[in-house]
């Protein structure tokens, strides 16, 4: 895991993007259990406040559970709720996209346009 | 939650200095800080919390249901040490353990030895000791964080820790507080006072503002940083943003200052530039706000 | 060690000092019989090689026997004084480890016990060895008488040094502490001396005194270290 202290992204968004990714990708598998909030502080060199704040985060996106008295550990994910959070991250990226556009003033003609040309080069 | 002291009403009266009515919780299985200007009245409520001082009114509950801080089933469960000379000054290494020893039902030599050891103080086991009077202000604080430390507490109250050491004895210190924590998973609690939270910023969970004998803020940090926003802006629109600010510090060319979340949008209307505030930045904002309130 | 039994006095004087009641006896009546020891030779020595005629050696040899006991009631006076204001400030070095330390003012109590035990048995040894010694070589004017109407003296000087811990200034309390005890031990030796070595009404005064004074004065003491010390 990587965290960057000095970066405008608060350090709890951090650690829970970064495992939501190993959640969604299946690097962390259900019923796998966490790092408990404080060696992962420990760890990381960080407030045991702040990867409190991020497993409450991810457990409120249902990706995962705590149980008392054994910490928090990865629920199994069904097919529409993964769904669900891939097209959640495809928005956030599209929007960036589309502001970044806006700033430019490219139009949504060119930027279907790239998006395509981009689209092929990747399936290649 | 589980806290494990609240403090319910204590107050301290000198002569020319009162100290409350202290409301406070301080939670367990996390790092509090105390923070504030020195003078706030943060080492008398550290005294008191440990039996140290003697208090005017008021209560501290620990532990869920101890109250009576002369008991000494509680004192051995809590880890205090002061930053200025916790022990008299010529005692060496050897003395402080056979003290310790004497003081605590729970100190451990050997431990004392391995975390000398790791502070780089010495050996407390050699003939040769060199006394407490001889060493810098860092070395006599690791040297009582080391005493302190080779208890087997629950709860760890330190006085300024990090006002005499060098910043990567800081460093370590906050390694302390989180290894301390982590060790006994949730049922321990560590709680420092400081006047610069810079450099402990990512070993605090809890903090406790004070200023002038009274607690004026409190809370998680994480909750903090939502409810307060740092926000910077131009200078001619200071006086616009002023009344929605909390704190307020302006030059020739800029603003800044701390505002409650709730008013984010009322402020970017004033062409402000609004972001999270640091923990450091936080704590200016609202001592600065105390000290306008005076 | 994991008892959780409380301290008993000499552990307690340990922790505050870093040594027991019995290693504080010995170093303190080391201490004060070497430095005792030292000045009487010392004097002894330079009046010798000074003055070698004999006809002035029995002038000399009282003066100097004198001097000793002289010596003897302000070296005492000064030991029983600082043993018997060990008191710890919050704020001196230390202060806040003893406070926070389990049994709190009962260890500190037992500490202050712990002094006067120690005070007490010093004034006993050192005394008796002085008065031992001077059964062997006599450096003293009424050697034996001395001794026991020192010890009486100085036991007294225990028990007012012990209030006198309650002023507040610590350097009023000194410096009124060491006047005070120096005439005391200096009546010690001066009722010994105009009576030509006979014990009296006096020394039983002080002793009676003594007896009385020392317990007093030490509760009064606690008392008010409590009120005025520990709890301000």
């Amino acid at each position: 895991m990587k965290i960057y202290q000095n970066s405008n992204e608060p350090i709890y968004k951090q650690i829970a993007d970064q495992l939501r990714e190993q959640i969604l990708t299946g690097k962390l598998k259900a019923g796998d259990s966490l790092p408990s909030i404080r060696a992962l502080a420990q760890d990381l060199k960080i407030s045991v406040i702040t990867t409190m704040k991020a497993y409450e985060e991810l457990s409120s996106e249902g990706l995962v559970t705590s149980s008392k008295g054994k910490g928090y550990y990865v629920n199994a994910q069904d097919e529409q709720m993964l769904k669900e959070q891939h097209m959640r991250q495809l928005e956030k990226n599209l929007s960036d996209a589309i502001y970044s556009a806006r700033i430019a003033g490219i139009g949504l003609e060119e930027v279907e346009q790239t998006l395509e040309m981009l689209w092929s080069i990747d399936e290649e | 939650m589980k806290n494990v002291i609240e403090i319910k009403g204590i107050t301290k009266k000198y002569k020319n200095f009162k100290l409350g009515e202290i409301q406070a919780e301080i939670p367990c299985g996390f790092a509090t800080a105390l923070i504030g200007a020195n003078g706030a009245g943060k080492t008398t409520l550290i005294d008191i919390l440990c039996g140290v001082t003697s208090k005017s009114g008021g209560e501290a509950v620990y532990f869920g249901d101890m109250s009576d801080i002369d008991n000494d089933k509680l004192r051995n469960r809590i880890g205090y040490c002061s930053s200025a000379d916790f022990f008299p000054l010529d005692w060496t290494l050897k003395t402080i353990a056979n003290s310790m020893e004497l003081g605590f039902d729970n100190f451990d030599r050997k431990h004392f030895a391995e975390l000398c050891k790791r502070f780089k103080l010495g050996d407390p086991t050699e003939k040769k000791q060199k006394k407490l009077v001889k060493l810098s202000d860092g070395n006599k604080m690791r040297t009582y964080l080391a005493a302190v430390l080779a208890r087997d507490t629950e709860l760890l109250v330190l006085d300024e820790p990090a006002s005499s050491l060098d910043p990567l004895a800081r460093d370590m210190l906050c390694d302390i507080f989180r290894e301390y924590l982590n060790e006994r998973d949730g049922e321990r609690s560590v709680l420092f006072s400081t006047h610069n939270i810079a450099d402990m910023e990512f070993a605090t969970d809890y903090a406790i503002y004070m200023s002038n004998g009274k607690v004026i803020e409190q809370g998680f940090v994480e909750d903090l940083k939502q409810k307060y926003i740092l926000v910077h802006g131009d200078a001619e629109n200071g006086e616009k943003a002023k009344p929605f600010m909390l704190s307020f510090a302006g030059g020739h060319t800029s603003f800044e200052g701390i505002a409650l979340a709730e008013n984010c949008d009322m402020l970017r209307e004033y062409d402000t530039v609004v972001e999270t505030p640091t923990l450091q930045q936080l704590s200016v904002g609202i001592l600065r706000k105390a000290e306008e309130d005076e | 060690m994991n008892n959780n039994t409380p301290l008993t006095c000499s552990e307690a004087l340990k922790l505050y000092s870093g040594k027991s009641i019995s290693k504080m006896i010995l170093f303190i009546t080391g201490i004060a019989l070497g430095l005792y020891l030292f000045i009487v030779l010392y004097v002894l020595l330079m009046n010798g090689l000074d003055n070698g005629s004999a006809n002035s050696d029995d002038m000399l040899a009282t003066i100097m026997a004198i001097v000793s006991n002289i010596f003897l009631a302000l070296e005492g006076g000064i030991i029983t004084t600082l043993l018997s204001q060990m008191t710890y400030e919050k704020e001196n070095p230390g202060g806040k480890l003893f406070r926070s330390v389990k049994g709190g003012y009962d260890t500190y109590i037992k500490m202050r016990v712990g002094n006067l035990i120690t005070a007490i048995v010093v004034i006993f040894l050192f005394l008796g060895i002085i008065c031992a010694i001077n059964a062997v070589f006599p450096i003293l004017m009424y050697g034996t008488a001395t001794c026991i109407s020192m010890l009486f003296f100085l036991l007294l000087n225990i028990g007012i040094c012990t209030l006198l811990s309650m002023i507040p200034n610590g350097a009023i309390r000194g410096g009124i502490s060491v006047i005070v005890s120096d005439i005391i031990g200096l009546i010690g030796i001066m009722s010994v001396l105009i009576t030509s070595g006979r014990l009296g009404w006096i020394q039983i005064a002080a002793g009676a005194a003594a007896i009385v004074l020392i317990p007093i004065s030490f509760k009064l003491m606690i008392n008010n270290y409590k009120e005025k010390r520990w709890n301000s």
